[in-house]
């Protein structure tokens, strides 16, 4: 049984060689671009949010100077 | 072995990326990248793919840094946190290997080695991602039980359980080709 499972392995490694897996090149700039692309990702939550507050201001303007105050 | 003043320093990079320090999260992924595409390429078979599934697994990285525990291995963490973005491509990718009933004719008398080989690559294939990602690092890559278990958070019997299932499998399947090792 043993080596029978040696031999199906024998057979796996010829078929699939091992990969190289050295790293060539620097993957930073592009990680750079993620994390600026993730940044600039709003999420359903902060969508909703901008939505309620911008509806919030065109239905009662007057509540712009008392925001600003509070700013 | 560590000096106490490396254990102080990757403790304090640890820290301040856990705080969100931009500049600490650099450090740590041109320290462990080449580290964790070895092991995702390991597992996915394809360099592309590989360099992919490496910014996804920064991106996660990242943005769980703040649960990140600073008096942990970093690079222990990552790998975990690789193997699952691996596992994830490998379940999305197509099984491009697939179809062996349909498309591998029966084996003409004794068995060429190209004929073997594509037929040992298709079943291969057609294994289920979880037993193909244990399979793929321990037959083919030949990592050690105990570092597969930790990336996958499994024990090291499960590993071995994985492994051996696998086999079954694949001599189930090659069986069907009348390949009998």
């Amino acid at each position: 049984m043993k080596s029978n499972e040696n031999e199906i392995q024998e057979m796996v490694r010829k078929a699939l060689a091992p990969v190289n897996p050295e790293l060539e090149g620097d993957l930073w700039p592009r990680m750079l671009r993620r994390l600026d692309e993730g940044h600039a990702r709003m999420s359903w939550v902060d969508r909703i949010l901008l939505l309620a507050v911008s509806a919030g201001i065109i239905a009662f303007p007057a509540v712009i100077p008392q925001l600003l105050y509070q700013l | 072995m560590d000096t106490a003043a490396e254990v102080h320093e990757r403790a304090e990079l640890g820290r301040r990326f856990a705080a969100g320090d931009l500049d600490a999260f650099e450090t740590l992924f041109r320290r462990h990248q080449g580290e964790v595409f070895g092991w995702i390429v390991r597992i996915v078979r394809d360099r592309t793919l590989a360099e992919d599934a490496t910014i996804e697994a920064f991106w996660r990285i990242y943005r769980a840094r703040a649960r990140f525990d600073a008096r942990r291995e970093f690079g222990a963490w990552a790998r975990r946190i690789a193997t699952n973005v691996a596992m994830d491509a490998l379940k999305a990718k197509p099984r491009e290997l697939g179809g062996m009933e349909r498309d591998v004719p029966a084996a003409p008398g004794p068995v060429a080695d190209a004929w073997l080989n594509d037929a040992v690559r298709r079943a291969f294939g057609l294994l289920p991602a979880k037993l193909r990602l244990a399979a793929n690092l321990a037959l083919i890559e030949e990592q050690p039980n105990a570092e597969i278990a930790e990336a996958l958070g499994i024990s090291v019997a499960a590993v071995k359980s994985r492994v051996h299932r696998s086999i079954a499998l694949l001599r189930k399947s090659l069986r069907r080709l009348q390949v009998t090792p």
